[in-house]
């Protein structure tokens, strides 16, 4: 018995230093071919939030970019009202504490309705909240095909004329689950699901705002909203932007425009490099838009993205 | 008088020199004195405790010396048993720790067999002392003193655990005289910090030398910090800028969280690389602790960066009077799918879920507002503790999340009636876009129609067992 023993735990140490071998092969490998493709090899670097691994190529940009003016938005309660009459709302407003929030209860339907209006920036979000936030269930309710989906929020928005010409389709996803964990079973169920609009300028990317529609049960939309400031059609002007490869090092330095929460990632895998335009969280005043680097990461814990300001330092005097 | 002299005698003498003291009330008139000599101590103005009847202010030895000059008089624990009150001869400034028992809780039934002449209690609403009548009941969190004829141990007869609801007092401009809840001795910050925008000094009374001890400063450093230790069964003078409520810091099951629900925050805002500073978590949790107190919630703590302590978060240590001494809690700071970092880089200063019990104790809610923070949910029911442990909700982020600043919006949303789980949902997607992912975790489904106390119904404690229910939502862009 003994034997046999030892002869297992032999056959299981040569696999693991094989599986290891084969393992550190293909790093080498993926390592030489990014190497190979003009990527600078940059293994990790010790970040803000771990040690980065660079597995992307820096993208080919301009030297400068378009930025872009927001419109003021209009009279908070003339919009809430325009905005309440397209959803078929009425009753009253409310300000928010903050100041920045407006919102518009409808109480005389059987499921509260709610119109919420961000004065600072336009934005607005139609829900009804006891359907778009997730509630206990024990049965899958029957949910549309992301097809049937992206038809039924498409038709929905371009009813009310809520669907900018340069904003376009992006895709379809969960947007609400509940369940439970009852050893040995875990059920969960899908209750909504999002599809999502996004924009573009000359077509580059808009990031931290878009059009979503959330689709409920028998494809019932509860709930549709925009955080896409409305611009000046013409750029203020052009401004010079960093390399790529600047905002690399910004991005490992921490220099982000908005800082995550994680600690400990023993590695983040930079997956990916483009240009977008950031817009601010939808209660903040925004006057520029401007273009960010946008870096797709890979961790162990699953994907995110880091944003990091393109905006060469030298442009931002013009831009308070 | 000797104690072993008959027990009728003593308590013969006690009754007719109560009697006595309450015909005749002492009215405290020296308090313009307090005021008027313009001491300072640390910046804050020093007030003399009142005297004891017909006795002069004690002008402090420190009057008139500079500060640098100034000894301590440390506050030392009494050298009472679990169930005695030991006093000695002569004035002694006491107060009772928990609650007593039906039968013996009165004046007259504690130092019915003791060797005592004369009992006071203050009325801080008049600002003067008045006479411990027989009948009265002794509650924990107010203090009296005892003037006993020797060294002697006085019985007490405590109730049930069960029946030990945590008590609270209301206190009033000036001077108070307080007593502490329990039986283990917490720094002043930590004992008052129901009160700690009102309270300036406390000042301690040594019952065996028979002198003051050295106030302790709100903020104070020194030999006048609030991190000095103030003991149960002592009695303290506490004075107060103005009315408020003093709550334990210790809690229980206490069946009284919609008379005084309690907050409390930890927040982390400094770490050492390669974590990085988190500038907002402050702003984030103080939004969360101060909305909610002005609409009437007892502060309990805030502590940021280096009062940041695991300890305050674990069974093992001191989870029953911090996290889990509260009602609702809110963490802010670094975090992954095991543990909350609160930093600063050091390992040991991680709370890592299956090391807490939250719930047994008072907590029904608690936000953490992290990375990953509820992202593998069976972990708040993996050993060697279930983290969930009577909690009700458990809310926080399956994917990473933003340093942002949501607690005034999420305790506003709240206090607006909102169920706890929405109000989450609500208040993190107004400022995150559809990158990240939502958890809330509960006992059971129905801990999922939960509202705050005083806004809403909130289901009584559920039976735990391994069994959980999750609500997750993604965010959106919109």
């Amino acid at each position: 018995m003994k034997k046999i023993n030892i002869i297992t735990g032999f056959a299981v140490l040569i696999l693991g230093i094989a599986i290891v071998g084969v393992v550190l092969d293909h790093h080498q490998q993926t390592t030489e071919r990014v190497n190979g493709s003009g990527i600078p090899f940059l293994p990790k670097i010790a970040g803000s939030s771990g040690s980065y691994v660079l597995a992307a190529t820096f993208p080919v940009v301009n030297d400068s970019y378009p930025i872009y003016q927001t419109v003021t938005p209009g009279a908070a309660s003339e919009e809430v009202r325009r905005l309440g009459d397209l959803f078929g709302l009425s009753g009253e407003m409310k300000s928010m504490p903050s100041g920045n929030e407006v919102r518009f209860v409808d109480s005389s339907k059987d499921s509260v309705a709610e119109l919420q209006y961000y004065t600072n920036s336009g934005a607005y979000r139609y829900e009804i909240p006891e359907k778009v936030y997730p509630y206990s269930t024990d049965r899958q309710p029957i949910l549309p095909s992301d097809e049937e989906a992206r038809v039924i929020a498409t038709k929905y928005l371009l009813e009310r004329d809520l669907l900018p010409d340069d904003v376009y389709f992006s895709d379809v996803s969960i947007g609400a689950q509940s369940g439970s964990k009852t050893l040995p079973t875990y059920t969960l169920y899908n209750l909504t699901k999002n599809v999502g609009f996004v924009q573009d300028l000359q077509g580059v990317r808009v990031y931290n705002a878009g059009i979503t529609v959330t689709i409920g049960e028998s494809g019932e939309v509860v709930s549709a909203g925009s955080s896409l400031r409305e611009l000046n059609p013409e750029p203020v002007r052009y401004v010079k932007i960093v390399a790529p490869e600047e905002a690399y090092q910004r991005l490992i330095s921490g220099d982000v425009v908005m800082r995550l929460l994680p600690d400990g990632y023993d590695e983040v895998v930079v997956s990916d490099i483009s240009l977008g335009y950031w817009m601010e969280i939808k209660t903040e005043s925004q006057k520029y838009v401007l273009p960010v680097y946008v870096f797709s990461c890979a961790t162990p814990s699953g994907a995110h993205r880091q944003y990091v300001s393109a905006v060469d330092s030298s442009e931002m005097q013009y831009l308070t | 008088m000797s104690p072993k002299k008959s027990t009728r005698a003593s308590f013969t003498l006690a009754v007719s020199l109560v009697i006595v003291l309450a015909c005749t009330p002492t009215v405290y008139a020296d308090e313009k004195k307090t005021q008027e000599h313009g001491l300072q101590i640390q910046g804050v103005p020093y007030h003399f405790p009142p005297p004891l009847p017909g006795e002069e202010i004690h002008e402090s030895m420190m009057t008139g010396l500079p500060e640098s000059e100034h000894v301590l008089r440390e506050s030392t624990p009494g050298r009472d048993s679990y169930t005695t009150l030991h006093l000695y001869e002569g004035w002694n400034y006491v107060s009772i720790p928990i609650w007593l028992e039906d039968g013996y809780d009165t004046a007259y039934s504690v130092f019915e067999n003791a060797d005592v002449s004369s009992g006071l209690r203050w009325d801080a609403t008049q600002q003067t002392w008045v006479s411990l009548l027989g009948p009265y009941q002794l509650t924990p969190l107010e203090g009296f003193i005892i003037r006993a004829g020797s060294d002697q141990d006085v019985p007490l007869h405590f109730k049930d655990e069960q029946y030990q609801t945590v008590p609270t007092k209301t206190l009033y401009e000036g001077w108070n005289m307080v007593g502490c809840w329990g039986f283990t001795g917490w720094s002043a910050h930590d004992t008052f910090i129901s009160v700690d925008d009102a309270w300036t000094e406390a000042t301690g009374y040594d019952n065996e030398l028979h002198q003051s001890e050295t106030t302790i400063i709100n903020g104070g450093s020194g030999i006048y910090s609030d991190e000095r230790i103030v003991y149960p069964k002592k009695a303290y003078w506490l004075w107060m800028d103005n009315s408020a409520t003093l709550v334990p810091l210790k809690a229980t099951k206490d069946n009284r969280d919609l008379d005084y629900p309690q907050v409390g925050v930890v927040w982390v805002t400094e770490y050492d690389p390669p974590s990085s500073p988190l500038p907002l978590s402050d702003d984030n949790a103080l939004g969360f602790y101060n909305t909610l107190g002005n609409a009437g919630w007892v502060q309990m703590f805030e502590h940021g960066n280096n009062e940041a302590d695991a300890g305050h978060f674990t069974a093992i240590n001191e989870d029953w009077q911090y996290i889990d001494g509260v009602d609702i809690a809110y963490y802010s700071g670094h975090a992954n799918g095991f543990c909350l970092c609160l930093g600063p880089g050091v390992i040991l200063n991680n709370v890592f879920y299956n090391t807490c019990e939250w719930g047994d104790y008072d907590l029904e809610w608690i936000f953490l507002h992290g990375c990953h923070t509820t992202e593998q949910s069976g972990i708040f029911k993996s050993l060697p503790n279930w983290a969930m442990n009577g909690v009700h909700l458990v809310c926080g982020y399956t994917t990473v999340g933003w340093d942002t600043d949501d607690g005034a919006t999420l305790a506003t949303y709240l206090l607006e009636g909102q169920t706890v789980k929405d109000a989450w949902f609500r208040a993190i997607d107004k400022t995150h876009d559809d990158n990240f992912t939502l958890r809330v975790i509960g006992e059971n489904e129905a801990c999922g129609n939960d509202h705050i106390w005083g806004s809403g119904s909130v289901i009584p404690d559920q039976p735990i067992d391994a069994a959980y229910y999750e609500w997750i939502y993604y965010c959106r862009n919109d």
